[in-house]
């Protein structure tokens, strides 16, 4: 048996939306009885194309918004069963990282305050050692000191994506949320969080739940690897398995469509 | 040698609060019939702006300066007036952008939307226009073209409103389209079928193409000559075939691995630092700011003149050489 920290069972999501003008009810189906074990400390992949729910699937294990039914264990506790004042408690163990840092990020805090904040309020720590804690950390991140005083606008895409990890590390979480954390940086930047990523991973012991679309990034960042389509888990398995043998149509697919560099 | 367009020592630039702010510097690029050019570049380099002003689209915010020329056949499109260039836009050049719900009219059927290009360019009209729109959307791999031409752009998907743009802008027959970024938006499957259809569209027109995208590995799978862009200079034009091994510029070099994500002991590629900002006044080669691995001193004080060699020509005081 090996160690799950998130255990999902049966999970359903549906969303329902009204056309305008002619009241037509329609639903689309983020979630369809999605079942997925990640193994603690594994760099698991979810990848799918746009509106196959991979993001919802992010969000429900986060409880950011609620599901319809299913179960999701975090570490031997029921999320979906606890109250918000509960969930409060436990968020600093689940963190996330979205695609757009710049709409995620107060821009009208300092970097000093976006990364401390969080830490005040869940550690309870005082101001001093906060501080060299956000210092820490931005070196961590390999950012300068200097940026501690600068607002999210004056930072470029880069520089604000390693704030938004500085700022979900530094409550040392078990489980990290990336969704699509380098798909709105250029080719030339792009590599630089990814090597952060895999750096931070192996130097301290958290899982990352990483949602992507580029199978090529995938192959070379993952462990294991699901595929999602139209809210369903159509297949998982490790990246050799997912590569070399897909048995699903739509990996296949998907597969193909890699491009070859060599 | 008949290229179709030749852009010439063109300059690009606009005034914002009395600073005059160059976007593009000396471009020389020419496009030859029935080719698919390529141009990359990091966001914020110039691409969409050399897109727009090719057409001299008006859409800048600000007091705008041209320099230099850009030939289509031997005309020059910088000396024509706005009455002679509208018979140029969307009749010999076409233009296809990244987001095609904002340059299509929400309050007109897509049957009206084609056949306003038609008949503004005195091309068809009546029955014979309604033939030639359901012939074109048949061509961009629609099965009923007749549900689709009574439709409004907001019903249909993004792959599909965007192959009512290439419709709209292949069915006159252009000489010369400019794609600019049509699939960033769109997934993978999806850009595989649109970008086919350009393809399959222009190799039987005999249409040139600049492809504009910041996704190399689709501009590799497509283009014939990839120009690449940096700071608003074309640092390299190469051949495809040649654009993997035999890339002269380091920047080239350095964009290619990152794209490709070859990763070298666990570690992705990657370029130090980041992107200049239109504003900056850089001397010397824009690209020695980013620890280019080859920068000499030349480098740092004058920008080099472009060099030209059989296959592709390159801008760069310490090129690597050519591998034997």
């Amino acid at each position: 048996m090996t160690d799950n920290i998130v255990k999902i069972r049966g999970l359903n999501k549906t969303f329902i939306r009204k056309t305008l003008i002619t009241r037509h009810v329609e639903y689309i189906y983020a979630a369809r009885n999605v079942n997925l074990d990640i193994p603690r400390d594994s760099f698991y992949g979810l990848v799918g194309e746009t509106g196959s729910g991979k993001t919802t699937l992010g969000k429900l294990i986060l409880r950011l918004i609620e599901p319809d039914s299913g179960s999701i264990i975090f570490d031997g506790i029921d999320v979906t069963r606890l109250s918000q004042r509960e969930i409060r408690r436990i968020r600093p163990m689940f963190q996330v990282i979205f695609q757009n840092p710049q709409s995620a990020l107060n821009p009208k805090q300092r970097v000093k305050q976006l990364i401390g904040n969080p830490i005040r309020f869940q550690k309870k720590l005082d101001s001093k050692s906060v501080e060299k804690e956000v210092f820490r950390l931005l070196d961590e991140v390999q950012l300068s000191a200097e940026m501690a005083e600068y607002f999210p606008h004056q930072l470029s895409g880069g520089q604000i994506q390693r704030v938004e990890i500085a700022r979900a590390l530094g409550l040392k979480p078990k489980l990290l949320v990336a969704d699509e954390p380098v798909t709105s940086l250029d080719a030339s930047i792009r590599g630089h969080i990814l090597n952060l990523l895999l750096q931070l991973k192996k130097n301290r012991e958290f899982t990352v739940l990483f949602i992507g679309h580029d199978l090529h990034i995938m192959e070379k960042m993952c462990d294991i690897l699901s595929v999602m389509y139209k809210g369903e888990i159509v297949e998982s398995g490790s990246v050799k398995q997912i590569f070399n043998a897909p048995t699903h149509k739509y990996t296949k697919k998907l597969v193909s469509m890699r491009y070859i560099s060599d | 040698m008949s290229e179709l367009l030749r852009i010439e020592d063109f300059s690009f630039s606009y005034r914002h609060r009395n600073t005059t702010i160059s976007i593009l510097k000396k471009l020389d690029i020419l496009i030859f019939p029935g080719e698919v050019v390529g141009l990359v570049g990091e966001s914020g380099s110039g691409k969409s702006t050399l897109a727009k002003a090719i057409l001299r689209i008006p859409d800048f915010k600000y007091e705008v300066s041209y320099k230099g020329s850009i030939y289509l056949n031997g005309n020059d499109l910088m000396q024509l007036n706005d009455t002679q260039l509208d018979r140029i836009r969307g009749n010999e050049i076409s233009i296809i952008f990244q987001d095609p719900l904002s340059y299509l009219n929400p309050m007109f059927t897509i049957h009206r939307q084609i056949k306003e290009v038609l008949k503004h360019h005195e091309i068809a009209n009546g029955i014979v226009a309604d033939e030639m729109i359901r012939r074109c959307l048949l061509n961009v791999s629609f099965n009923y073209p007749d549900r689709i031409m009574r439709s409004y752009p907001f019903e249909l998907s993004g792959g599909m409103r965007q192959r009512i743009m290439i419709c709209m802008a292949m069915i006159t027959r252009p000489k010369l389209l400019i794609a600019d970024e049509v699939t960033s938006s769109l997934d993978a499957l999806i850009e595989k079928e649109i970008l086919d259809n350009i393809n399959r569209l222009c190799s039987d027109y005999g249409t040139s193409v600049l492809l504009i995208s910041h996704n190399l590995p689709t501009i590799l799978k497509y283009a014939n000559r990839i120009a690449i862009i940096y700071f608003g200079h074309i640092v390299e034009i190469v051949h495809v075939n040649n654009a993997q091994k035999g890339a002269r510029h380091p920047y080239t070099k350095a964009l290619f691995s990152c794209a490709l994500a070859k990763v070298k002991d666990g570690v992705f590629p990657f370029i130090e630092g980041s992107i200049p900002k239109p504003h900056d006044v850089i001397v010397g080669c824009p690209f020695h700011l980013r620890n280019c691995p080859r920068a000499i001193d030349a480098c740092r004080t004058t920008l080099p003149e472009m060099e030209s060699y059989d296959e592709g020509s390159f801008r760069c005081h310490n090129p690597y050489p050519v591998e034997g």
